[in-house]
């Protein structure tokens, strides 16, 4: 078992932090897989640290709680980078870094004299990861978006939501989240090859291009049929038909995958005491099997209304249960249903809580610790961990510029005098 | 394209199905590795019977959502419930780098293909278990597709309309998710084991990687007991902030407006309405309070005009906005196509057919698609005969025992 942050799955290499929305959870997962990540703020704070919610809704840069979930494990400096003493001080760290992380516009950092090559010219193993709305090149490079741009413009956001009202985003940002995750993957790729050849790469990541990534079969659905897939809910697409996917119950919602096995459908009915036309039922039960044994098709067999009809005489059962009661019935049917889990499901779950998943995390500066989601997987020789808390604005600028750069404390004051740090 | 690749050299065993495990060992592939895709005939892969098909006509080696999971990839058809099946498997494992599998608990030690087992084989293996819940716990052995597992990990709970059904991400959301955290953990090992020698098991819970996408969920209920819920298109920090109607049948553009500069931007695009200047209108607080109203206000200026005219005159403006493109438009977006975003590799069976790319671009060692992905058994021959010298005689044996099914 690893105690040492050194010996973790990234403990031996340094990464700046120059990310936005879009790149924060990449940055995250580093640092909580061991990286020590320097986050670069602005003199003053990062602005993620004024997006809520807040610890206890008191607004305040220390209290937020999207800094504290997307910044486990970073340490802090604060260095104003458009200053050119602070392009001076990033320079020097980038030589002491093996990965830059960024968010800027395509060509901002070149503009301050801190693009991939300039920082790679005096150390060629740097990987930088850009992290941009379109990417780096192309005739939208310079075009604005926030994530519900990235939704829209990858495809995800027209497959989103209720056929009569306009397409609907996700409240946890996906772009960001999908952004974030390909460039962890590109920039590990580029990490492998670093640690074979010594050579660093510029890794350029388009947020539209990973949510194109997410749209199951839709791309190919124009390509091989050109069919378009629209929203649907609370039906999904299979083929021509639309199948129902979630359903209102007693105290909340389910998500139901089909097909189930409809005769244990029946029997959970008869039951439950719930009534059903049995004619209809054992025509629909025989024609299923007919269709599981090849001897016809759906299509053959169902229109829409019909198909409809057959899902929804469950809708009286599944009114009747819980959410719990409902999932624990399903399993020991061998339906692959699910209950629509809110957040308090999350943190009260068994399986979770069986498996150890959520872990504590202290707040000194709060009096408090705090329940946060943990490692995204189990490792047998490197475990995931938070290290620390989120930092505080430049909490780590001594221990940066003056134990780690080797700068003394009147320099330090000149910079902080400056307003550089 | 024959430019260096990171992975040239590593070998991949991907005994995974469907599209956790498949995407996982398709981002080693993509990248140069050596990956074989282990399925059986007796109990195919269930995506190669689901659609889309090529001119929608069935057929296990037709289907593109197999496909695009599988680019890169020798396909090897194993019964592995045959232990020359199994031995032919533990050959191959014996050569390899990475083991993915996304099974439920037990099955790869059924097969004698656990961790445990491949070890004693093959010391500094890596292996990655992608269960849907992960090895223990009460739901352990239930198997769900992402489309439940995002209701499970809370997205469907946050996606939709505040007064409207838990929608959630069309199709199986977080297998689109989970796979970029699996493949960049099993990077990093490969890496790892470069640097002291030592491989090691990975188990992957796809419920516990996937509640990483929630930002806020967790720490607002265990912090403030609040219980987030469904927004729509509402933004804390824009207005407008959403969806707007444009000219032509379910055509959309997203406008969102964070900042006073941007608001006076808009008016601009808009023509400068009377409406603009109420002061009601002014700040963003007064925005937010009045959402609604200026959404239909909006809404009457953008139905008027096509959407891709709408992004033009905003992005012209620098206001933040975007087309909400549908899966055709995607394929004749100038920027994808300029970033040359879809590989089109030539199938065996269905021909030319688009697959998606990675949205990570290597400035040294690009990604390629160098193969399209394999027919149901397509290199068995190859596998046996050339990588692990089996000879003929034996081959066809083992064929007639039905070991490739």
């Amino acid at each position: 078992m690893i105690n040492q942050r050194e010996d973790s799955l990234l403990g031996p290499y340094r990464v700046l932090d120059l990310t936005d929305e879009k790149g924060v959870l990449c940055t995250k997962l580093m640092a909580d897989f061991g990286a020590d990540v320097i986050k670069i703020e602005p003199p003053g704070g990062d602005p993620m640290r004024r997006i809520g919610p807040f610890y206890h809704d008191e607004p305040d840069p220390e209290k937020s709680l999207y800094w504290f979930a997307l910044n486990t494990s970073k340490r802090s400096i604060t260095l104003d980078i458009t200053k050119p003493k602070g392009q001076q001080v990033l320079c020097q760290l980038a030589q002491t870094a093996d990965f830059v992380i960024e968010c800027f516009p395509p060509g901002h950092l070149d503009s301050l004299g801190l693009g991939y090559s300039a920082l790679s010219e005096a150390n060629p193993g740097l990987i930088m990861t850009s992290i941009t709305p379109f990417g780096q090149s192309g005739p939208y490079r310079d075009y604005k978006a926030a994530d519900i741009v990235g939704l829209a413009m990858g495809g995800l956001l027209y497959l989103i939501g209720e056929p009569h009202r306009p397409p609907v985003r996700v409240r946890a940002q996906q772009a960001y989240a999908q952004a974030s995750v390909q460039a962890l993957g590109g920039t590990m790729v580029a990490h492998y090859h670093r640690e074979l050849t010594g050579e660093g790469q510029h890794v350029d990541v388009s947020m539209q291009e990973a949510v194109s990534n997410t749209l199951d079969t839709a791309q190919q659905a124009w390509d091989l049929q050109r069919v378009i897939y629209r929203r649907a809910a609370p039906f999904r697409p299979l083929g021509d038909f639309l199948l129902r996917a979630v359903y209102p119950c007693k105290d909340g919602y389910v998500a139901c995958w089909n097909p189930e096995q409809l005769e244990s459908i029946r029997d959970w009915m008869d039951s439950a005491g719930v009534p059903y036309d049995e004619a209809e039922m054992a025509r629909w039960i025989e024609t299923r099997q007919r269709i599981a044994d090849g001897l016809t098709t759906l299509k053959d067999e169902f229109d829409q209304q019909e198909l409809t009809r057959m899902q929804e005489t469950r809708v009286p059962l599944l009114a009747k249960l819980s959410r719990h009661e409902i999932y624990n019935e399903a399993l020991r049917r061998d339906f692959g249903w699910a209950p629509v889990n809110t957040p308090r499901d999350l943190v009260e779950s068994p399986q979770l809580a069986a498996r150890s998943y959520f872990v504590q995390v202290e707040h000194p500066e709060l009096g408090e610790t705090i329940t946060y989601p943990g490692a995204p997987c189990k490792m047998t020789e490197t475990p995931w961990r938070i290290w620390r808390r989120a930092p505080l604005i430049g909490e780590q600028n001594h221990e940066v510029y003056v134990q780690e750069l080797g700068m003394s404390e009147t320099e330090l004051n000149r910079l902080r005098q400056a307003e550089v740090v | 394209m024959a430019g260096k690749q990171t992975f040239q050299g590593l070998k991949v065993m991907d005994f995974s199905w469907y599209a956790v495990g498949p995407q996982t060992a398709r981002y080693l592939g993509d990248n140069g590795a050596e990956v074989i895709r282990i399925e059986s005939s007796v109990s195919p892969d269930g995506l190669r019977r689901s659609g889309p098909f090529k001119d929608g006509e069935n057929g296990p080696n037709r289907s593109g959502y197999f496909n695009n999971q599988n680019p890169n990839k020798y396909g090897l058809s194993l019964n592995l419930k045959l232990p020359q099946a199994v031995d032919i498997a533990r050959k191959l494992v014996a050569r390899a780098d990475v083991v993915t599998e996304s099974f439920t608990p037990g099955v790869m030690e059924r097969f004698g293909l656990g961790y445990d087992d491949l070890a004693k084989i093959n010391p500094g293996i890596i292996m990655i278990s992608m269960g849907a819940q992960g090895r223990g716990g009460p739901y352990s052995y239930h198997s769900a597709f992402g489309h439940v597992q995002q209701a499970l990990c809370g997205i469907n709970h946050l996606t939709g309309w505040p007064d409207g059904y838990p929608t959630g991400v069309h199709g199986p959301y977080t297998d689109y998710f989970v796979p970029h955290i699996a493949a960049s953990v099993v990077i990093a090992a490969l890496a790892y084991r470069r640097r002291t020698g030592r491989g090691q098991y990975i188990e992957l819970s796809q419920l516990e990687a996937s509640i990483h996408a929630l930002e806020t969920a967790i720490l607002d209920y265990t912090v403030n007991g609040r219980e987030q819920g469904r927004v729509g298109n509402r933004h804390p920090a824009a207005t407008p902030h959403g969806v707007y109607r444009c000219l032509g049948e379910d055509r959309w553009c997203v406008i969102a407006v964070f900042t006073d500069q941007e608001w006076e931007a808009l008016c601009r695009v808009l023509g400068s309405p009377p409406w603009c200047a109420d002061p009601r209108f002014s700040t963003a607080s007064g925005r937010l309070n009045n959402a609604d109203e200026l959404d239909c206000l909006v809404e009457e200026w953008t139905c008027r005009h096509p959407a891709e005219q709408v992004m033009a005159a905003m992005q012209a403006a620098e206001v933040t906005a975007g087309v909400v493109q549908n899966a055709r438009d995607l394929h004749s977006d100038p920027q994808l196509m300029q970033r040359k975003h879809y590989w089109v590799l030539d199938h065996p069976e269905i021909g030319p057919s688009t697959y998606d790319s990675p949205a990570y671009k290597l400035s040294r060692t690009p990604s390629q698609g160098r193969m399209p992905a394999p027919c149901l058994g397509e290199h068995n021959q190859f596998v046996c005969g050339q990588i692990l010298g089996i000879p003929d005689d034996e081959f066809v044996q083992m064929l007639a025992d039905a070991v490739f099914e």
